[in-house]
């Protein structure tokens, strides 16, 4: 009897123990689901187009572009709902300090659009300034048109066609070209050579620049570096955010002193939300060119080149 | 008897070897040809693939009604020179061609195809081709005729696996495409002089 009572006791005691357990578990599991709620990023929209796993997350007021699970690696675009003036990403910033540089302004052409929040924003900046971008994936286009707060309208055209291809069936020329077309894990070859950057100067305006966005931590970064540097004269540098913003012209040196006064008058007239001042005063010269030859659509092995990291040597 | 035999046997699985290997890198090499004009989209590697399976088609179907019409080392070895001769042209007239092709039937899906198939169809059908004639020169009985395909089969493919990893990950790292497509050709002109030679030593 009292044998069958232990056990009956002990079966009670041992299903009273597992339901507080469960119910604690529950509790906790809730708790950590609400808070990882509160913090965590909500998955707005994932397609798959030809090119590219795009993934679209909102995390307060920020919404994200993503090409993959990866959110370190992948990054493509940020935008602050809350501020349209905001530029959340910060070497998309000092893609603007070309339009220091430009001998005009009235004609822009951006390849790689991304969230669209950098062209975006110039076109805000500067309405009267034509900006057509050229993106290689239409999903990319329908997904910044749905959440990144941007429209095509007078002045701001989106073309979908890979750059380079743009760049020879086109006979426009522009004042100033933003390049932000590789990142994450796809770097297109031809879009780095030195017959592209041949390319790329044949569209520019006398007195025209181009700016590009380069991630520096590979070897791929001073392989782009002496490929621009074999077309145009002059190539100066900006770090930005991890990442380094180079803008490339022909023509005699722009000194410090003109470009700040040039970068001041159009803060000024445009009220730049990041200013074009501050900005331009980061600027350095390339000092000395790093070793190696310039890519070619003959050899561009730039895979392999982003494979290597670089020794810690100093860029500037 | 049993040696030449043997030495027969093992020209034609070496040579099995270099034309899988040759097959394969061309197919690499293609996206750098064709990446300066096309752009780098899906649509360009669709382009380069099946244009590759369609030279396989093709060599496989012709290639198996001419031997046995012609079953002859001398022929094969002619055939090969040609297609290697034609991998030679590629470097110098690839841009003239390409550009032509883009102003006359501009970028779209057609276009990459038209140019896929003239960069490389002519010559990956020859090695294409290689596969049932060399299955054809080597078979001596009915009984073996299993093994020595497979054979045939298994160490072509070896090769095409070894040509798109060192294309992919050895050649296109160290020197450039026009130099790749060279060595390639040689490596096919080698096995076509091959065979010459060794249609006439016999």
């Amino acid at each position: 009897m009292l044998k069958m009572l232990n056990v009956e006791n002990r079966s009670a005691i041992f299903s009273r123990l597992v339901s507080g357990l469960a119910l604690t578990a529950f509790i906790i599991s809730s708790s950590l689901l609400f808070v990882s709620n509160a913090n965590a990023d909500q998955l707005l929209e994932m397609r798959e187009s030809s090119y590219n796993n795009i993934y679209i997350y909102k995390r307060g007021s920020i919404v994200t572009m993503t090409f993959g699970h990866n959110k370190r690696l992948y990054v493509e675009s940020e935008y602050n709902q809350d501020n349209e003036r905001e530029l959340p990403v910060v070497y998309t910033r000092y893609m603007t300090v070309g339009l220091a540089y430009a001998k005009a302004i009235d004609s822009l052409l951006e390849i790689g659009l991304g969230g669209g929040r950098t062209s975006w924003y110039i076109h805000k900046t500067l309405p009267n300034t034509t900006i057509t971008t050229v993106e290689l994936d239409p999903e990319v286009i329908s997904l910044a048109k749905k959440y990144f707060g941007i429209w095509e309208e007078n002045n701001f055209n989106i073309v979908a066609r890979d750059g380079r291809m743009y760049l020879t069936r086109n006979t426009k020329q522009y004042d100033v070209i933003l390049i932000d077309a590789y990142r994450g894990p796809f770097v297109p070859f031809h879009l780095l050579t030195k017959e592209f950057y041949s390319l790329v100067k044949s569209k520019l305006k006398p007195g025209g620049v181009v700016v590009q966005n380069i991630e520096p931590s590979t070897m791929l970064f001073d392989a782009a570096i002496v490929t621009i540097k074999s077309v145009f004269n002059n190539i100066d540098l900006f770090e930005a955010g991890g990442n380094v913003v180079t803008v490339a012209y022909d023509g005699p040196m722009r000194s410090n002193q003109e470009l700040a006064q040039k970068a001041s008058n159009l803060q000024k007239k445009y009220k730049f939300f990041h200013n074009l001042g501050d900005m331009i005063g980061e600027r350095k010269v390339l000092s000395h060119l790093p070793s190696g030859k310039p890519l070619t659509d003959d050899f561009a092995p730039v895979e392999y080149l982003k494979g290597i990291k670089r020794h810690n040597e100093k860029w500037n | 008897m049993e040696t030449n035999r043997n030495f027969k046997h093992t020209i034609l699985y070496i040579n099995a070897f270099v034309l899988g290997f040759a097959l394969m890198g061309f197919e690499m090499l293609g996206s750098r040809y064709l990446y300066p004009y096309y752009g780098g989209s899906i649509e360009t590697w669709a382009a380069l693939i099946s244009t590759v399976l369609a030279a396989l088609m093709i060599g496989y179907f012709v290639g198996g009604i001419v031997v046995d019409r012609f079953p002859s080392f001398s022929l094969l070895g002619i055939l090969i020179l040609l297609s290697s001769i034609y991998l030679v042209c590629i470097p110098k007239s690839a841009a003239f061609v390409l550009e032509w092709m883009i102003n006359t039937f501009g970028d779209g899906a057609s276009s990459v195809l038209l140019s896929s198939v003239v960069l490389l169809l002519v010559p990956l059908s020859i090695i294409g081709g290689y596969t049932p004639f060399a299955i054809r020169l080597a078979l001596i009985e009915h009984v073996k005729s299993g093994q020595i395909s497979g054979m045939i089969y298994g160490i072509s493919t070896m090769g095409s696996i070894l040509g798109t990893l060192t294309t992919t990950f050895f050649l296109i790292p160290i020197i450039g495409s026009r130099s790749i497509t060279y060595l390639l050709a040689i490596l096919v002109g080698g096995v076509g002089i091959s065979f010459l030679v060794y249609s006439f030593k016999r």
